[in-house]
This record gives structure tokens, sequence and C-alpha cells, in this order.
């Protein structure tokens, strides 16, 4: 059997942030690495996950997942990017919830950290100027 | 000390005026105090980019032939006032589109207006004796236009009550997403730089006065609608105003793309970012010190919007600085604050228009009548409970 790697981003609700939920997919004869974790208890948490295995187990984790109440986004390499619209007003920054969308104290530009970003996609429809766009619309 | 607008007109017509930004004026005053400032500046430009809704644009398509009295009108699918001469017409900037709603209102007509675009007019009417015509259709473009201006009932928010959300829900308003249980603060000012700030009792800022409006010349035609200007003296001697409002006008032909811009505010509409420049002269020393208030003096109540109330209770009383900080605390919580305005952009006009100024591109003008001052704000009586 050939094995595949799919990155998958997981939503979790608040409820269910401190349940050893992702634990469980070893079950499944995945294996998975954690790129990126911003969970905290009581607020919506977000993974991102590198998942190893046949398409048919990565196929049923993920089934799992959705059926414990997880949102499962499944991108490539997705990217987010505002472009020449951005009139740096700061919209997007009250909901992002890692940090990766900032404004530059001084010159007050929006500033964008790719490595901190989960791709939650709440800053697509924040933006009024809608300036940000997902490479990959589907996800958000 | 004192220096008449017309005095001052005159060195700028020399090239002689001394112009600062009002964040340029705040620094130098803070480091060589009001009175050297008031002898050395002639001319503070204050500026401000934010969402200001009630705004709009006058246009004028010139007749068809034959011609129609148009009564229903749509650009782009967006709905335009109908109820005005045969084919004079408003669009207002957060009507939302038939097909798009917020996505394509209002304002992105006039965006895309201004940046040159064809536009589809689509136009009904029951026909007339003398008008003829019962629809037409037709793509039209800014230049193809006889008249086609800005005119803002309500801009240039003095002050604007910052946002939160005490409920569990997040709520989409037009202060922006606001997270549960406090999860953000929003607001929306240029702060320092911000005209009506600088200029709170109106001494300069008057009936005429000519402005930058979105990267053109406009100017202030009237008070704005819901103006208020009753300020609070705070304990430390600070005063806290309130939300005067000027209404505006500006030929659309001579704007800037970069200066308006067409906004959604999920789940509540669309709305128009607006740039207004504003030159202020420094007419004596009390107006200078008026020009030097830094946002660290400058204050915005933060408001429950999970509220729905006319009469909202105020969470707290920050200063500007304490929100451009980034972190405002509320009953022991750290919440994090972000601005919705451009303050980017701002900074952009003010200097702009200082670069006008200094260049004898832009002269003032004398205000041709004083604004009125209005010390409190009338309500709406409802029928039922
Ligand atoms: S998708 Fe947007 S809001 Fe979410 S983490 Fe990335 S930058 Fe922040
Ligand atoms: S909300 Fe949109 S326009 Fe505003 S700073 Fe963010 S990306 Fe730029």
């Amino acid at each position: 059997m050939e094995e595949t790697h799919e990155k998958v981003g997981l939503e979790f609700p608040p409820e269910k942030t401190d349940k050893p939920i992702v634990t469980n997919l070893v079950k499944f004869n995945l294996t998975f690495n954690i790129l990126k974790a911003y969970v905290s208890p009581g607020k919506t948490g977000y993974i991102i996950l590198e998942l190893a295995g046949t398409d048919a187990n990565i196929k049923k984790g993920l089934d799992y997942l959705e059926n414990e109440g997880i949102i499962v986004k499944i991108y490539t390499d997705s990217v987010i990017r505002y472009e020449e619209k951005c009139m740096h007003c700061g919209a997007c920054t009250s909901v992002c919830p890692s940090g990766a969308l900032t404004m530059n104290r001084d010159t007050w530009e929006l500033e964008f950290n790719m490595d901190k970003c989960l791709l939650c996609g709440h800053c697509v429809r924040a933006c009024p100027a809608r300036a940000i766009k997902s490479f990959d619309d589907t996800i958000f | 000390m004192s220096k008449t607008i017309q005095e001052i007109n005159e060195k700028i017509k020399k090239g002689k005026a001394v112009v600062f930004t009002a964040e340029e004026a705040v620094a130098m005053a803070k480091e060589q105090g009001i009175p050297a400032c008031a002898k050395k500046i002639d001319v503070v430009t204050a500026a401000t980019f934010g969402a200001m809704c009630s705004s709009g644009a006058m246009l004028n398509f010139g007749h068809s032939d034959p011609p129609i009295r148009m009564s229903e009108i749509t650009l782009n699918g967006v709905q335009a006032y109908g109820g005005l001469a045969a084919v004079d017409t408003y669009i207002g900037a957060t009507q939302p589109g038939e097909e798009k709603g917020a996505e394509y209102g209002g304002a992105h007509v006039i965006e895309d207006l201004v940046a040159g675009k064809e536009i589809e007019l689509c136009a009904r009417s029951g026909g007339t004796d003398c008008y003829t015509a019962k629809e037409i259709r037709t793509k039209i473009k800014l230049s193809d236009l006889n008249q086609a201006y800005m005119f803002n009932p309500r801009n240039a928010y003095q002050n604007y009550s910052a946002a939160t959300n005490t409920s569990n829900t997040t709520k989409k308003t037009y202060m922006g997403t606001l997270l549960p249980n406090m999860g953000n603060i929003t607001y929306s000012t240029a702060g320092e730089l911000s005209p009506l700030l600088k200029d709170p009792k109106l001494r300069t800022i008057g009936i005429g006065t000519k402005i930058l409006l979105c990267g053109g010349e406009g100017f202030v035609v009237f008070e704005g609608t819901q103006a208020i200007n009753n300020a609070a003296e705070l304990e430390n001697g600070d005063m806290h105003y309130a939300g005067y409002t000027l209404c505006v006008i500006g030929d659309l032909k001579g704007m800037k793309s970069a200066y308006l811009k067409a906004a959604t505010f999920e789940g509540y509409g669309s709305s128009l970012y607006v740039g207004i420049g504003m030159p202020l002269p420094v007419i004596d020393e009390d107006f200078m010190a008026d020009l030097a208030v830094s946002n660290a003096h400058l204050y915005t109540n933060i408001f429950d919007y999970s509220e729905s109330k006319r009469q909202r209770k105020a969470l707290k009383r920050v200063s500007y600085a304490e929100l451009r900080s980034g972190l405002v605390e509320i009953n022991g919580k750290t919440i994090r604050t972000a601005p919705l305005s451009s303050l980017y952009k701002a900074r952009l006009i003010a200097d702009e228009l200082k670069e006008k100024i200094l260049g004898g591109a832009f002269v003032m003008t004398e205000a041709v009548s004083k604004l009125p001052v209005r010390d409190s704000l009338k309500g709406l009586v409802t029928e039922g409970k």
C-alpha cells in the first residue's frame, strides 16, 4: 500500500480543546506531525497537522475527526496574501488569533508573518477592502 | 501674537509659509513649547482616512435620444435615487447591490467611477409626453458625465466610540468583527492628526473651508448630520470631545483612487473609506495649544456593542495613546485593540496637503459662515412600546 502525506488544518470548538482527540489518529494506522498548534482552554483551538498513511486510512481518520465535531480543512500550499488593495486599516488584526497579522506601530502599515499563520481564514472575511485572499478560496 | 488667514495666504503665495503636519506640530510643541510653535508655524495639516457611511455621489447623465425621465435607476446593479430631475441621481455608499449585496454596493460604484471604469446604467420610467423613453441600458464612465460630485452629509467624525463585545457570541458590526467575551476592542480615529480634534471650538473650520476630499479639491458646505460638540472637562483638565461632523462636497473627477476605498463590513453592509485633508491656519497661541494636543490627552469611551440600546453605558474612558498601544485593560482583563481607520493613509494625505501648500498649489479659504454649535442630539421616538 502506498503512503501519502496530507496537510490538514483542524479547528476545535472551545469545548473540545482539552480532549485527546488527535492522538486517537494512531488507531487508524496514521502517523502525524504537529506543525502548528494554537490551543488554550475555553477558546477555539487550531492545529495544523501533517498526516501520513494510506489514502483510505487518512479518509477514515478525517471522518473520525469530523464526527468529533472538529472542522477539518485540507490544503496544499495555500497562502494568505494581502495585495495592493490593502489600505492598512488594521481591521484584520483584530480577529487574527495568532498574531500573524499585526500593525507596525511606527509606520502603521500592516505586517504579515506567514510562519505564525494558522490558516484559520478569519481575516479573509474581516477585511473590509477584501484585500486578503487564500490561494484556494474553497478552504475558508 | 496673531495672524490672519490672508497674511498666511500671502506667505503661501511667496513660497514662505511654514507648514507642519499635525503630528509634526505635536512633536515640536513638546520640544519647544506653544509660543515658539505659534510664531514659527503658519499652517498645520490635519487628515483622516476612515469608513464614512454617510457618503455618496450626485450624478448627471445628460439626456438620451429620445429622452427619459428616470425613475428607477441602477448602476452596476446598485439602486440609485430616482426622485430628482429627469437625469439626476444620488447614489449612496451603503446601498446594497441587488445581486451581490454588501460585496458590491453604492461605495463600490463610486470607487469604480473614480477609477475610470465603465459602469452599466439601467433606467426605467413610466414615460411622459415630453420624456417618451421607458427604458434605457447603456455604459457610462466618469468622463461621460456632466457633473459628478461627492456629497457627503456626515464625514470627518470628531470622535467616535471604541467597541467591544461582552456577550458570548461573535458580533458583526460596522466597528468590525467583535469577538466574544471582550476578545478585542476596535476603534476608528486619526487621533492627534484628526481635523475636528485639532479645531474643537470650530475657530477656523467653517462653511466654505477648502479641503482635500479623496485627493481632490473639496469644501466644507455645512454642519454634518448628527453633529454634536458638547465637550466634557475631565479632572486633569483635559477635554473629552463629543462628535462634531462635517458635510462636505468635492468633484469626483479630481479625486484619486488611493484616497477612497469601498468597504464591506461583514454582516453589516458596504461603506466608503473617505480621505480628508484639512489645512488649519495657526491664527494665535490659543489655537496652537489646541493643535498641539497629543493622543495622550485625547479620549474616547469604549462601549459594549452587544448591547442594542440607544443609550449604552460606557465601559471605560481611554486615551488614544492607550488604544494605539495595542492593549487596554477592562475589569482586570487585558484586551487587544485594533484600528479600523488607516493612520497610514491619513499621514499620506496630511503630507500631500503639506506639500501642496508649500508649493503654492493650495491656498486657504476663509469661512463664509460659522458652523453652528450643537450641545444635544435628538433621538427618535417610535410608536408602540
Ligand atoms: S488565516 Fe488570517 S486570521 Fe487566521 S491566523 Fe492566518 S493571518 Fe491570522
Ligand atoms: S483589513 Fe484588509 S485593508 Fe485593512 S489592513 Fe487588513 S488586509 Fe489591509
